[in-house]
């Protein structure tokens, strides 16, 4: 395998695509518009389709409707117009009913309950897999107690499962939220900028963690970054948003500096650059 | 120079408004300085004949603050329990804002009436006794951390609750674990801030005839027994002052 000047190795373009068996197009929006309640078509007119496997990066400049989107995909926020369809295989189907369960997501700002422990945290990605009062009192089944432990192992937080989330450092943080989405075992895997507060380092190795869990659980991830960079070393293909639509849909070798130009504004182009 | 000018105006027109306001409200309730000074002679006469205290009645009083503490500690229990649902109800972030008003209006209602007034009205209704004082303390309670609870409830953190949305979790899952955990610290602090108020509250409830130690010390006040009375006020404070203490202690500590 290649690997790039980082260190890291160099994920082969791609499966969308040309990738033989990358059949199922998984999420597929259509012509969809989404408002919030005081401002109207935040998106407007998003056409995509997300097939099964790849790993899609979404990029624009801020407030171009990046973390709508990915809300959107998940089944957060409500579709004003347009069409979204989540195609699942089966088995997890029967698994998932509610009308978010079919899409895991990790938050710009972890978004975890800060006084609760690592471990509960994680419990909480299980929430969707069942009703009833059980969960709601602190009970949760054996079985799913073992799912969180292989989790936090495999986001490399074994023995941090009594620890309260507010003592952990961001890239510890950033890793519970990982597991937490794990837990919730769906096929389709959402992030939002999931390393735009971590310093470079830990970016990198969160980034290669999602890496390698894409491989490992085979999953279909969307994520979106403010890193050119990283969407190129770590994705195969790039979602460029601006204002709400698409401007750009490929391979990231064909990011050149003008179709860059044609999603960022030249301020943001510069501060890009900047970095 | 006009915009200084002006605030220099305004400045002067509020002093010389809460001037005429207080010679008016003065003159209203007869505040006069004579009649402080006079009183304040009076004052020293009353101590000295509260000393020493009458210590037969230490019994009596110990039982009655006894009282008093149950009485606050039921009543802010009942209060807090019974305030969480309109609370809930009242959050403009988590209910339609048609239910918000109501449930505020209601809250604001509770609130307006103060506790002594609600003890009449249970003495009034269920008549005399520790019972009245319980229902009134549960009242005002309801009104005042009503209000501090909503407030907590709409100061959370909202990915955080979106966060437990997108698993797919139940309402009931959501506000479990996306909001209870924000909340609960502040919940608990206002909680026993109220049972320290309530306490101080109910040692007064006792005059309208709604339990606790304020009984007694109406009663001696009355029939002029003042060293019966300053055993009762002397075994007040420290209990009063360590129940503030602790519960400013354990404050601290959750939030
Ligand atoms: N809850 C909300 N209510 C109203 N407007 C919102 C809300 N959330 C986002 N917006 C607006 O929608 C637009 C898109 O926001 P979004 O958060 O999707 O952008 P983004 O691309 O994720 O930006 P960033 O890179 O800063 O995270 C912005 O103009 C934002 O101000
Ligand atoms: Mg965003």
């Amino acid at each position: 395998m290649n690997t790039t000047p980082s260190g890291l190795p160099h994920l082969e373009p791609n499966v969308f695509p040309f990738h033989p068996s990358a059949p199922v197009v998984q999420v597929e929006l259509e012509d969809v518009f989404v408002d919030y309640p005081a401002r109207p078509n935040v998106l407007r007119g998003i056409s995509l389709a997300i097939r099964r496997g790849e790993r899609v990066a979404i990029i624009g400049p801020s407030g171009s409707g990046k973390s709508t989107l990915l809300k959107t995909i998940n089944g957060l926020l409500p579709i004003a117009r347009g069409r979204r369809t989540i195609r699942l295989e089966s088995k997890v189907r029967e698994t998932y009913t509610h009308k978010n369960s079919s899409v895991a997501m990790i938050f710009q700002e972890f978004a975890l309950a800060q006084r609760l422990s690592v471990f509960t945290n994680v419990l909480i990605g299980s929430l969707g897999k069942s009703r009833g009062w059980a969960k709601a009192l602190g009970w949760f089944p054996a079985s799913e107690k073992a799912k969180a432990r292989k989790y936090l192992e495999e986001v490399g937080l074994k023995g941090y499962e009594h620890r309260r989330v507010d003592q952990l450092s961001s890239g510890q943080k950033q890793r519970v939220a990982i597991a937490r989405a794990l837990m919730q075992e769906r096929e389709i895997l959402l992030a939002d900028e999931p390393v735009a507060s971590l310093d470079p380092e830990t970016a990198y190795s969160v980034l290669r963690l999602l890496a390698r869990l894409h491989s490992e659980f085979n999953y279909t991830l969307v994520l979106s970054l403010h890193e050119i960079s990283q969407a190129r070393e770590f994705c195969d293909r790039v979602i460029g948003l601006q204002e709400g639509r698409v401007v750009f849909d490929g391979i990231p070798s064909s990011l050149t500096g003008k179709t860059l130009e044609t999603i960022y504004s030249v301020n943001d182009l510069i501060e890009l650059n900047s970095h | 120079m006009t915009s200084s000018n002006s605030t220099l105006i305004r400045r002067t027109v509020i002093v010389l408004v809460l001037v005429a306001l207080f010679i008016w409200s003065a003159q209203g309730t007869d505040f006069s300085l004579s009649a402080l000074i006079q009183g304040g002679a009076n004052m020293l006469d009353f101590v000295g004949r509260m000393v020493p205290p009458d210590l037969t009645v230490a019994g009596a009083a110990w039982k009655s603050l006894v009282e008093t503490i149950q009485i606050a500690f039921v009543g802010s229990m009942v209060g807090v329990v019974l305030a969480l649902l309109p609370s809930f109800l009242a959050a403009k972030n988590v209910t339609p804002p048609a239910l918000t008003i109501l449930f505020r209006t209601l809250l604001t209602f509770i609130r307006t009436i103060p506790i002594i007034v609600w003890a009449l009205l249970f003495v009034a209704a269920v008549g005399l006794g520790p019972f009245p004082g319980i229902l009134a303390t549960a009242m005002y309670t309801i009104g005042f951390v009503g209000k501090l609870f909503y407030e907590a409830i709409e100061a959370v953190e909202r990915a955080q609750v979106e966060a437990v949305q997108s698993t797919g979790a139940s309402r009931l899952n959501v506000w479990r674990y996306g909001v209870l955990p924000q909340v609960a610290p502040h919940f608990l602090g206002y909680a026993l801030y109220i049972f320290e108020y309530n306490v101080r509250a109910a040692t007064v409830l006792g005059i309208v005839g709604a339990g606790g130690v304020g009984f007694y010390l109406l009663h001696y006040m009355r029939s002029f027994q003042y060293e019966m009375a300053a055993t009762v006020i002397l075994m007040t404070l420290p209990v009063v002052l360590l129940i503030d203490a602790a519960s400013m202690y354990v404050r601290k500590k959750i939030v």
